[in-house]
């Protein structure tokens, strides 16, 4: 069979519903993708630890402590498994990280801001998450069947995690003024990078994994459903918006796109983040700094008389 | 007669406590992911503990775990300073989890014949989680041990610098004689102590890391092993400088390390007295 003619049949196969599988032939193209994809999602569940790891040392309460610690345990978990099943797609471990601590590989928009308080806590485990988890769940239906079988296991702990999010929210919420302020001042700086965090409006006819199925919905589709099931949320615990400000309209609630300034979404997307370059170079340096562990784990243990 | 029991609840607590911080801290950062996830386990574990410590004491005083464990000023923490010293590297966290976790599995042994119910079953509880972290530091401890010459050496220097501080797990507590006397502990402090050394030397031979302890029991020298690959201690560089290194935290005197994590600690508690978090 002709390379076309396996093409062909591969197009056919995912365009009818098909599952692909890490041991099925498949194009380059699709290959590569996919793997640039996933790569790219345990990236930054791996940097994503970090904004809220930052706030660990400020919790609370013990059991705010114990819970965050063990959410953001979760989310280097998810790395993990995410990692693994990049890595049958051809490219190593270590080779990953080294692409994401030298700033050649991406991770997302909203891992690139810093946290100031406890109200960030709240915004990242509530909206941020809710706006993950909505990008998840489409992604459950994806063509690549090792990455649903790993979103099934990472969809269910993000339940979790939204609900550790929405819990904090709202008591700060029905608190006092000082924590009323403090997630209102959260969102004030974490509502623009949420809407970045869909991406800009997709190019149905050029997106590659759109056309295979690895996803599903467009960025805009995706970002529809996030705003009309948290605006009204937010909204009713009494709290307002910043630019872009979300108004209803036949029924929905939606932001205008004139209204996104997409500059510092660029800015991200070359590494320029506020926090990318602190970040990364708290990753390397880590890295570096545990040579000698990886190469204590690497020997044989020598027997000492 | 309680407040003997409060003394004694209120260190235990606050050693776990500020070692959880700590071990909190290499979440997100520890040297690889699997490595992330368990050392991440652990620090909850211990941040748990205190908890229990901590409602044993709300019991008897009527403030509530958080107040306990975030509403006190500096001087009112009775943890060992042992336990509020910084991360440093990888070595130096796993031998201070090493030591830490010999020491507690002593005292919480002892724990276990106290006289008072509560704190008895605590002990049974928290000596059955514990002995899951000793596992996991002595898997560490022998990879280091037997591997290459960098991480040796690191070993070495951190095990010099912890042991002499474990000395400050082994002060008296306040009020001690009352609780020996009311029958809380059986066992005074600086008895464990002396049988605590004793085992950590063979535990650090049996890693053919062998130490020659000094009369005062609390400073270890290492000693060439037969390869001769183990560079002598060099003791200028470590960061207890003081001697005895890491006593006084059972009567509120720390360090200024200490000032610094309990200001990050209790940052968004103090921030708000009022409200409910």
């Amino acid at each position: 069979m002709t390379y076309e003619q396996r093409l062909t049949d591969f197009r056919h196969y995912v365009g009818a519903g098909g599952k692909v599988e890490a041991t099925d032939w498949m194009p380059d193209d699709y290959r590569a993708g996919v793997l640039k994809f996933i790569e790219m999602h345990a990236n930054s569940e791996m940097m994503g630890a970090i904004p809220e790891r930052e706030q660990i040392p400020h919790a609370p309460s013990l059991q705010r402590k114990m819970s965050l610690t063990a959410k953001v345990q979760d989310e280097v978990g998810h790395s993990q498994l995410l990692y693994r099943i990049a890595e049958d797609l051809g490219k190593s471990r270590e080779t990953m990280y080294l692409d994401l601590v030298n700033g050649r590989s991406k991770f997302h928009n909203v891992f690139h801001y810093p946290t100031r308080h406890w109200g960030d806590v709240a915004v990242i485990g509530w909206l941020i998450d809710g706006a993950a988890l909505v990008t998840q769940a489409a992604l459950l239906e994806s063509s690549y069947a090792p990455y649903t079988r790993v979103l099934k296991r990472i969809c269910a702990e993000e339940q979790l995690h939204l609900r550790h999010g929405e819990d904090i929210t709202l008591e700060l919420a029905s608190g006092t003024d000082n924590q009323r302020a403090m997630f209102q001042d959260a969102l004030d700086r974490w509502w623009l990078p949420i809407v970045h965090f869909f991406g800009p409006r997709s190019n149905v006819d050029k997106d590659l994994l759109l056309r295979w199925k690895v996803k599903t919905r467009t960025n805009e589709d995706l970002r529809a459903e996030f705003l009309d099931r948290y605006v009204p949320k937010v909204l009713e615990l009494g709290f307002s918006f910043p630019a872009p400000v979300p108004f209803e309209s036949g029924g929905h609630w939606v932001v205008r796109e004139d209204d996104i300034d997409w500059a510092p979404l660029d800015a991200i997307k070359r590494n320029q983040g506020p926090e990318t370059a602190r970040r990364l170079e708290l990753r390397r340096s880590t890295y570096e700094q545990h040579a000698w562990v990886r190469q204590a784990l690497a020997e044989p243990a020598t027997q000492v008389a | 007669m309680t407040e003997s029991l409060v003394a004694i609840v209120t260190a235990l607590g606050d050693d776990e406590l500020i070692l959880g911080h700590r071990h909190a801290e290499w979440t997100g950062f520890a040297p690889h992911i699997e490595e992330d996830v368990a050392f991440s386990s652990i620090a909850q574990d211990e941040i748990g503990h205190a908890a229990a410590y901590y409602s044993i004491a709300s019991s008897l005083t009527g403030l509530t775990r958080d107040a306990l464990a975030l509403g006190r000023s500096v001087d009112e923490y009775r943890h060992a300073v042992l336990c509020e010293r910084p991360n440093s590297d990888w070595a130096y966290t796993i031998t201070r989890q090493w030591l830490y976790d010999r020491a507690d599995c002593l005292r919480l042994t002892a724990l276990e014949e106290s006289a008072h119910d509560d704190l008895r079953h605590l002990a049974t509880k928290i000596r059955r989680e514990e002995r899951y972290h000793l596992i996991h530091a002595d898997m560490w401890m022998e990879r280091i041990a037997h591997g290459p010459i960098e991480g040796r050496t690191k070993l070495t220097q951190a095990a010099t610098t912890v042991l002499s501080a474990t000395a400050g797990l082994f002060e008296p507590f306040e009020r001690e004689a009352d609780a020996i006397g009311e029958g809380w502990l059986t066992v005074p402090s600086e008895e464990l102590g002396r049988r605590f050394v004793g085992e950590a030397v063979d535990a650090l031979d049996g890693l053919g890391l062998p130490a020659e302890v000094t009369p005062d029991g609390w400073r270890a020298e290492f000693v060439a092993s037969s390869s001769g690959d183990l560079i002598a201690t060099d003791r200028s560089g470590s960061g207890e400088a003081s001697a005895p290194a890491g006593l006084g935290g059972r009567s509120g005197r720390h360090s200024p390390d200490f000032s610094a994590l309990w200001a990050d600690m209790t940052r968004t508690y103090r921030a708000d007295p009022e409200a409910t978090w």
